[in-house]
């Protein structure tokens, strides 16, 4: 497998799972416990509940702006959240490198197409890009939010200061 | 909690704040699931969840590219203002190339995904059932 990615043929088809590995389980209603109990189904669940939600913001601030981002002030507390979820994902990704690498150690791998130990060592690798980006994307969300916390629009008859008005 | 996800709305300050947030919640069960030793047992919910969490980060481009329209249309509108001595497009300057800069990385996150999810497609647990099919380790 190369390492360099087309970034031209990724689209959503690109993330389509084979027939049976998503699961069937809707995630128009996600529940959120995490204490559980846990599963490698609910893992999975709550997980494309993460893409499945961010769908709904490509709404809420695109073709129902209006309603979905009526403010700055929304756009902020938007930032805010996202820079949370940035900030958990390179632990996450951690913690699947751990796995793989713990399931390799222990000789509980196989693969279909290739020595397994090729496949933990391309998804480490990935993963370590993975967590890179990731706490790029939380520093840079982090930027926007500060840059963004003075805006705001005025109530009718307010005399705003500054520039570009 | 329970997030609601209604791709048809309706959509509100509100709706958009509670679904934003619950991004954030749904990654930190997602990171309980994978200490938990019942939430992460096997190489295919791996494969998945990069999978999904890749093409999350494909739709965030979208958002942050949306963010910023947002912003300018305001701007251009003459509805924004900056509060205390800044400029109003000196702060909307600043955000939109945070934003541009957080696409690129999401960008950048997306692909690593992708490619951890590939890495990982034909990965499974060895089993004797398995192991006359497949590489073993």
């Amino acid at each position: 497998m190369s390492h360099r990615i087309n970034n031209a043929v990724l689209n959503e088809r690109a993330f389509r799972l084979p027939p049976g590995r998503r699961v069937a389980a809707d995630t128009r209603s996600l529940e959120l416990r995490p204490d559980g109990p846990h599963s490698p189904a609910y893992t999975t669940q709550v997980a494309w509940g993460v893409a499945d939600a961010v769908h709904v913001l490509i709404y809420a601030t695109g073709s129902h702006v209006a309603a979905g981002l009526p403010t700055p002030a929304t756009a902020h507390e938007v930032l805010g959240a996202l820079r949370t979820a940035a900030l958990g994902l390179p632990q996450l990704f951690n913690q699947f490198g751990g796995f793989l690498a713990e399931l390799l150690d222990a000789g509980r791998l196989a693969d279909h197409v290739r020595d397994p130990a090729v496949s933990v060592s391309l998804a480490e690798d990935h993963l370590v890009a993975a967590r890179a980006a990731a706490q790029a994307l939380e520093r840079e969300v982090e930027r926007a939010q500060a840059a963004i916390n003075g805006l705001y629009i005025p109530d009718h008859g307010d005399a705003p200061g500054g520039e570009g008005r | 909690m329970t997030l609601e996800l209604r791709i048809d709305g309706p959509y509100s300050d509100e709706y958009t704040v509670e679904v934003v947030w619950g991004i954030a919640e749904a990654v930190r069960v997602v990171n309980h699931a994978a200490m938990s030793p019942s939430g992460l047992t096997r190489p295919q919910t791996v494969n998945a969840a990069a999978t999904a969490l890749g093409l999350a980060a494909m739709r965030l481009e979208a958002t942050l590219k949306r963010l910023t329209t947002f912003l300018i249309d305001q701007q251009e509108a003459g509805r924004l203002a900056a509060a205390g001595a800044g400029s109003t497009a000196g702060a909307v300057a600043n955000t939109a190339a945070s934003l541009d800069q957080a696409r690129s990385v999401a960008g950048q996150l997306k692909l690593a995904l992708y490619g951890a999810a590939s890495a990982t497609n034909d990965l499974v647990v060895a089993s004797p059932a398995t192991g006359a099919e497949v590489k073993r380790s």
